[in-house]
């Protein structure tokens, strides 16, 4: 079967700064990604590969070319379309969780659900079954201060995926934690992907996390150098 | 202003001057010793320049209320002042015969005045102006223009004695003298002549009792000199020429001196010139025999049990505790002194002594002194001008201490925004500072850091906070001047510098304390937990090692020798080491050693909570022993928090559960002590008696009240968001997100939203208080019958005029189309002295005599607060049987004791043994003794069957302008007290139709021969009333500043909340947030802050004033307790909207944060 596109970019372009200060982030970036595919954005530190993943979830403005998700160009949202499209259409993981401290686990995956208008009782109902498939359902009531780094981002990613979006940008989402945590959240991570057909685009340093993926892309100084399938 | 507080307030302003310039010198030295450390602190300033001025701003307002106080303590003060400069001229001292302040009417006779001019002239020095005058008052008609004055007072002064006295000008700026008038010519002074709207060349008439005087206006005169007046209208007569007219040859009135110095600076003799007169006018027998009769041990034991300050002598004055202590010098001299000569020949000083030696209940005494009294001196000397100026600092620091003890309020609240402030800083530096202990800085060199940057915040606050101290006391001079100020007297700002010096030093003392103090919490930080942004739960407490607590105390005795056994270890140099050295012996570091050792020694006591139980069951028995209510509250509330604390100590072993018992026992303590301190006043007295309180207690329950709300609530947290979570999630699903998130995050951070919590509702309890307090001043408004008696007009005729029948005086001259009168009433006083037959304890003390005509009787409406049944059951029916039987009487309400803490004590004749709370049929009719207040010399004795006591209500116009308890009976006592009948002077008037307003001024011109002065009763209360709003909306505008520290605490948080959130913000966004939803979240966090603290004040304040309206409604019958929810709505519309304004610019910042911006910074 033949994966449709969901992510799409061509010539895409990131400059920092004023005249004297300027850094090119991003050199004219082509990409496709398609939907169910695990992508892993690899390359040395500084090469723009947060950067990559700003600009594509539309948390970062671009200067040249655009960014296509879904069929539809990102540039042509103003900032309330572009929030409501991230609340129901992209879900977010972070190397260091970013989980509201004040928010027991459950109410830190309501979170996305009650932005996007669901019901609080039904929100509940939905955080709660997503906690119990990441492993947390005996937590929902702790503070992520109450939690370990392993679990907490566990809840990010039940976060991050309790709308059901179609894609989700994860950061660095293990580099806070040890490898047997690691590989962990990997599994339960290509688990999810298995078998909700998301599509998931992480950057990454590390080669366990990068192994979980269908494609490797490489990068270095702003551009692609490689982008490499793997074989299951 | 002089004193401040009982403090002169010279000292007042060297003290602080000298603890501020000390605190600045040895941070200046800490600086320059750990220079690294003040450049750290220092470079703070400009690296977040908005911060820096914010927190300048937030610091500087404690300085700025204190400024404000004071200033407009100055202001009043000085205005007071130049209206005594302006009313005396070159006045300093009076010399006036002594019998007329017994036999009324007494007159200085030529060969009086000539010896007079002698004695001064030999025993005294720095006089530079003697002058003998003569006045009478009198009713005054220009016949140009028919305008009229009821009280024109004449002056006739001797041109060849007016030396000394000032020159006087015309309005054109011409020099006149007296002797340039011709016979029947006067000049006028400027009030007078706007009064009469006379200019020269009007022919003016005054009417005395021997018929009409006739004279011609020869000029206006400046304000200035002898024509000195102030408000008073006055006109200037030749001396000889009025003797004349008025046959008052040979008789001068007083004699005035004026000192070297000129107007202002005379004072400074004052004292000196007037005990020389004293002493050279004194008899010397009858100043021993007062002597001798005041030299007795029971005379020495009532002046010390009266100089002590406690709550039994709450009542005693500054001024009066220091002559009581100049008598009792001068008596323990054990033989009579020019000092004591001079003090009992000071009439006040001696009616103060003579008011006090009554409670030895020696009545013979007292009638010997009195008697005494006259011959005590031929002439008595007044210090006219010094106790005019006592006066007005008297009234100026009575001012700024009301202020002042309002405003603690704010400056409660300043402080705790000040400790906000540097805790806030304190946690966005911990990583910063936790890393620096980290590297080897030591806990002293983070103090060090956090106490100089904090100097540098304090110096500049408080240099701008004064500034706008005066600025605000201008701002509210003139809602001061809308409240008291009249043609007569203006207010005129003012700012002394001892006040500028007094501002600046405390506020940056206030503010350095409240910084050292921070500083010293900040810097206890453990390093893993500063570091790793953890919890402090997290760290184990250390170990309690007993001995080392007992080794540092046997240090702490010894410490001069410890510092020298740690000196020999010190590489510093020697001279470094003799300076230690030698500041280990100064008391104050020595003793602050031992102090801290012994607390260390027992602080892990106090955590057990039982000391904190035994140390409140002390103070609620003294409180109770001594009668003592502030002990006792504080008492109750110690044991309260001491069974909490003993509670928590239990369980704290325990983790699992300690959290829980936390949160209950924290709840019940707050609880508790709200029940405690928001029950009626009356609560406790079936256990403990009726026990005294000052005003401390208002600030004191206040605070309270405020702390274990907010304590309350904060513990309760869970309860707030779930109410939260459930109105949102019902009603707005969309935006149930940011509901959550912007009451999540304040209810978090406990210590700081409590902090801001209670400075809100700290400021708006108590503006809501004095809200509904003003509100229930309006029952003079709405029911004036109960004030007026029924009475429209009330007018007063000068001793010796009559007015005959003012209806057929009316009808004869034509106005009766203009006046439609239905009732005239008439009443006059008789100073007595009265005694409470039934009550063995009973002396006489002074009681007015109100003998009113049967027309009043019958017709005027006042009302009783208690009355004995038997005599009627209707106000209607007690004055009918006043009317029928002449034996009856009522008396005022003013003779119950005043349970008002705040109120001046009640003087005079008191019934101590009924109550006022009793009910209002709870009187049985009692007799009264009374007889004429000079001496009991004729030992005339009545006695009136009192009925009933008047409505409070009726104390202002019932007792004729008089001040004090008085008794009402019918005239038919003339014949049986007095022995004659004697004129009505009070005359009671209610028409038929028509306005008083404009009827007033018709009945004072027809009746201006007698002299007539009448006052529009309604228009009297409204003008009260109008006074009471103005210094209601000034003590408002005054206290509202406290509401400027809250809102400003709001700006320190959202600013704070959003430097802190920032990755936190772009993670929102990530998931969905729009840059809307951001901004209405932090505009949340503020109202949610704002509306907690101003629901817990208004709650708070409507139920003290509850409280304080059922204490007050026992005695006022007919008060309603109306919530003035328009008012309150606007108090809390303005908070909000001022909390909303603030926090807009760190939301609108918060909504402007770029997500990948903040979140590419992991």
């Amino acid at each position: 079967m033949t994966k449709e596109i969901i992510v799409e970019t061509k010539g895409l372009h990131k400059i920092y700064g004023s005249e004297s200060l300027r850094v090119h982030a991003l050199k004219g970036i082509d990409l496709e990604i398609k939907t169910g595919e695990m992508v892993a954005v690899m390359g040395p530190s500084g090469c723009g590969k947060t950067t990559l993943l700003n600009c594509l979830s539309g948390l970062d403005s671009i200067n040249e070319g655009d960014v296509i998700i879904d069929n539809r160009p990102i540039s042509s949202l103003n900032d309330n379309q572009m929030s409501e499209f991230r609340a129901k259409f992209m879900g977010f993981i972070f190397q260091t969780y970013n989980l509201l401290s004040v928010l027991t686990a459950q109410e830190n995956v309501e979170m996305p659900l009650l932005v996007s208008g669901v019901k609080s009782s039904l929100a509940a109902e939905m955080a709660k079954n997503q906690l119990q498939e990441v492993g947390l359902l005996d937590w929902i009531d702790h503070k992520p201060d109450q939690l370990s780094g392993g679990q907490r981002q566990r809840v990010a990613i039940a976060r991050a995926l309790v709308n059901k979006p179609a894609i989700i940008w994860a950061d660095e989402p293990t580099g806070n934690l040890d490898s047997s945590n690691e590989k962990e959240i990997m599994d339960l991570m290509a688990r999810l992907n298995s078998e909700h057909n998301q599509t998931v685009v992480l950057v990454t340093h590390s080669d366990l996390v990068a192994s979980y993926a269908h494609r490797i892309i490489t990068m270095n100084d702003g551009v692609i150098v490689s982008s490499e399938n793997i074989k299951k | 202003m002089e004193k401040l507080f009982g403090v002169q307030t010279d000292y007042l302003a060297y003290g602080s001057g000298i603890f501020a310039s000390v605190m600045f010198l040895f941070l200046v030295f800490v600086a320059i010793r750990a220079l690294v450390m003040f450049k750290i602190g220092a470079r703070n300033l400009p690296r977040n320049p908005n911060q820096t001025v914010l927190i300048i701003l937030g610091l500087m307002l404690s300085t700025t209320i204190i400024g404000a106080s004071l200033g407009v303590g100055d202001t009043v003060t000085h205005s007071i002042r130049k209206v005594v400069f302006d009313g005396l001229g070159h006045t300093d001292q009076t010399i006036q015969p002594t019998g007329s302040r017994f036999f009324g009417e007494e007159f200085i006779s030529g060969e009086q005045l000539e010896e007079i001019k002698q004695v001064i002239k030999l025993k005294t020095n720095n006089v530079d102006g003697v002058m003998s005058v003569v006045e009478i008052v009198l009713p005054a008609e220009n016949l140009s223009n028919d305008r009229a004055e009821a009280r024109m007072t004449l002056r006739g002064f001797n041109h060849s004695e007016t030396y000394g006295f000032g020159k006087l000008f015309l309005l054109d700026g011409t020099e006149v003298n007296i002797s340039s008038l011709g016979k029947n010519q006067l000049f006028l002074t400027g009030s007078a002549a706007s009064t009469l709207s006379a200019s020269s060349g009007d022919e003016l008439r005054f009417y005395s009792t021997e018929g009409v005087h006739n004279f011609v206006v020869k000029g206006i005169l400046k304000d200035g000199g002898l024509a000195s007046g102030g408000s008073i209208k006055l006109a200037i007569l030749n001396q000889l020429d009025m003797q004349n007219e008025f046959s008052l040859i040979d008789k001068f009135n007083q004699v005035i001196l004026s000192n070297t110095g000129g107007i202002e600076g005379g004072q400074k003799y004052s004292e000196e010139i007037t005990k020389n007169l004293r002493l050279a006018f004194s008899n010397a027998d009858v100043s021993n025999e007062y002597f001798n009769l005041l030299n007795s041990e029971k005379i020495i034991d009532l002046l010390e049990k009266k100089i002590e300050i406690n709550s039994e002598n709450r009542s005693v004055s500054e001024t009066d505790r220091e002559t009581f202590v100049a008598y009792l010098q001068e008596i323990r001299k054990g033989m009579i002194s020019d000092e004591f000569i001079n003090l009992i020949n000071d009439s006040g000083k001696r009616f103060l002594l003579i008011s006090v030696l009554k409670e030895l209940e020696d009545s013979l005494l007292i009638d010997k002194l009195l008697f005494l009294s006259r011959d005590l001196g031929q002439f008595e000397v007044v210090e006219s001008k010094k106790d005019a100026i006592q006066f007005a600092e008297a009234i100026g620091s009575g001012t700024t201490t009301f202020l002042g003890l309002f405003g603690s309020f704010s400056i409660i609240v300043g402080i705790l925004l000040i400790f906000l402030v540097m805790v806030l800083l304190s946690a966005s530096r911990q990583t910063e500072m936790g890393m620096a202990r980290a590297i080897g800085f030591k806990r002293h060199h983070l103090i060090q850091i956090f106490t100089l940057e904090g100097w540098l915040y304090a110096i500049s606050s408080s240099l701008i906070g004064t500034l706008f101290g005066v600025a605000v006391s201008f701002t509210l001079v003139y809602l001061l001047q809308n409240a008291i100020g009249s043609d007569d007297f203006n207010i005129s700002p003012h700012y002394t510098l001892t006040s500028l010096v007094i501002t600046f030093s405390s506020g940056m003392i206030l503010t350095l304390v409240t910084v050292i103090i921070s500083s010293y919490r900040i810097s206890n930080l453990n390093i893993i937990v500063a570091i790793r942004g953890l919890t402090e739960e997290m760290v184990k407490p250390p170990q309690i090692i007993w001995k080392d607590r007992f080794k540092n105390f046997l240090f702490a005795i010894l410490w001069p020798v410890k510092v020298f056994k740690d000196l020999r270890k010190s590489s510093a140099s020697v001279f470094r080491k003799i300076i230690r050295l030698i500041f280990s012996f100064f008391p104050p570091i020595w003793l602050w050693q031992i102090f801290k050792s012994i607390f260390s020694i027992f602080s892990p006591l106090y955590r057990q909570g039982w000391p904190l139980i035994i140390l409140g069951v002390i103070a609620s028995y003294y409180g109770i022993d001594l009668l003592q209510g502030t002990y006792f509250s504080i008492g109750i509330s110690l044991i309260i928090l001491g069974i909490g604390t003993f509670i928590r100590y239990i369980f704290s072993r325990n983790i699992s559960i300690s959290k829980i018992v936390n949160r209950i026992v924290a709840s019940f303590e707050g609880l508790l002590l709200m029940i405690f301190w928001g029950s009626p006043f009356d609560t406790f007295e079936a256990w403990t008696g009726e026990l005294e309180t000052g005003v401390e207690i208002f600030i004191l329950g206040g605070v309270a009240m405020v702390a274990s709300s907010v304590w309350l609530i904060m513990n309760n947290t869970q309860i707030i968001l779930w109410i939260f979570n459930f109105i949102t999630g019902k009603t707005f699903s969309g935006l149930q997100a940011v509901f959550k998130t912007a009451v999540a995050y304040p209810i978090n951070a406990k210590f700081r939203t409590g902090l801001t919590v209670s400075m809100f509702a700290l400021i708006i309890f108590t503006l809501v208080i004095n809200t509904v307090l003003s509100g229930l001043n309006n029952v003079g408004l709405n029911q004036p019958d109960r004030l007026t008696g029924g009475f429209d007009i009330q007018a007063r005729l000068p001793k010796g005029f009559g007015i005959g029948d003012l209806k057929e005086n009316i009808e004869d001259k034509g106005f009766s189309d203009k006046i439609s009168i239905r009732v005239v009433a008439k009443s006059v006083n008789v100073p007595s002295l009265a005694k409470d037959s039934t009550n063995s304890e009973s002396q006489f003390d002074d009681l007015s005599l109100k003998i009113v005509d049967q027309t009043y009787l019958d017709s005027n409406k006042f009302e009783f607060s208690h009355y004995d049944p038997k005599y009627g059951s209707n106000p209607r029916e007690l004055w009918l049987s006043l009317k029928n039987d002449p034996n009856l009487a009522v008396l005022s309400n003013d003779v119950f004791e005043s349970g008002d803490p705040f109120g001046p004590p009640r003087e005079g004749f008191v019934i101590k043994d009924f109550s006022s709370d009793s009910g209002a049929d709870e009187w049985t009719a009692r007799q009264i003794l009374f007889k004429p207040n000079t001496t009991s010399v004729d030992g005339i004795v009545v006695s009136r069957t009192v009925i009933g006591i008047l409505d409070p209500l009726a104390e202002d116009f019932g007792n004729d302008w008089g001040s004090g308890p008085y008794m009402i009976t019918s005239q038919d006592v003339m014949i049986d007290y007095l022995g004659k009948e004697i004129p009505f002077d009070t005359i009671y008037i209610s028409l038929l139709d028509g306005d008083a307003k404009e009827i007033v001024p018709i009945l004072e011109k027809i009746f201006i021969v007698s002299g007539l002065d009448a006052v529009d009763t309604i228009g009297q209360i409204e003008n009260d009333a109008e006074a009471g709003e103005s210094f209601n909306r000034l003590f408002q505008g005054f206290v509202g500043l406290g509401l400027l520290v809250g809102v400003a605490a709001i700006g320190v948080l959202s600013v704070r909340a959003v430097v802190e959130r920032r990755k936190i913000i772009g993670t929102l966004r990530a998931i969905g947030y729009t840059s809307n939803m951001i901004q209405i979240q932090f505009l949340l966090e503020a109202i949610f802050v704002t509306v907690l603290g101003v629901f817990i004040g208004v709650g708070l304040g409507l139920l003290t004033s509850w409280n304080i309206f059922n204490s007050i409604s026992d005695e006022v019958e007919g008060l309603t307790y109306v919530i003035p929810w328009a008012n309150i709505s606007i108090l809390v519309a303005i908070t909000v909207i001022f909390a909303l304004i603030t926090a807009f610019l760190p939301a609108r910042q918060a909504a402007k944060i770029f997500p990948a911006e903040v979140l590419r910074n992991e």
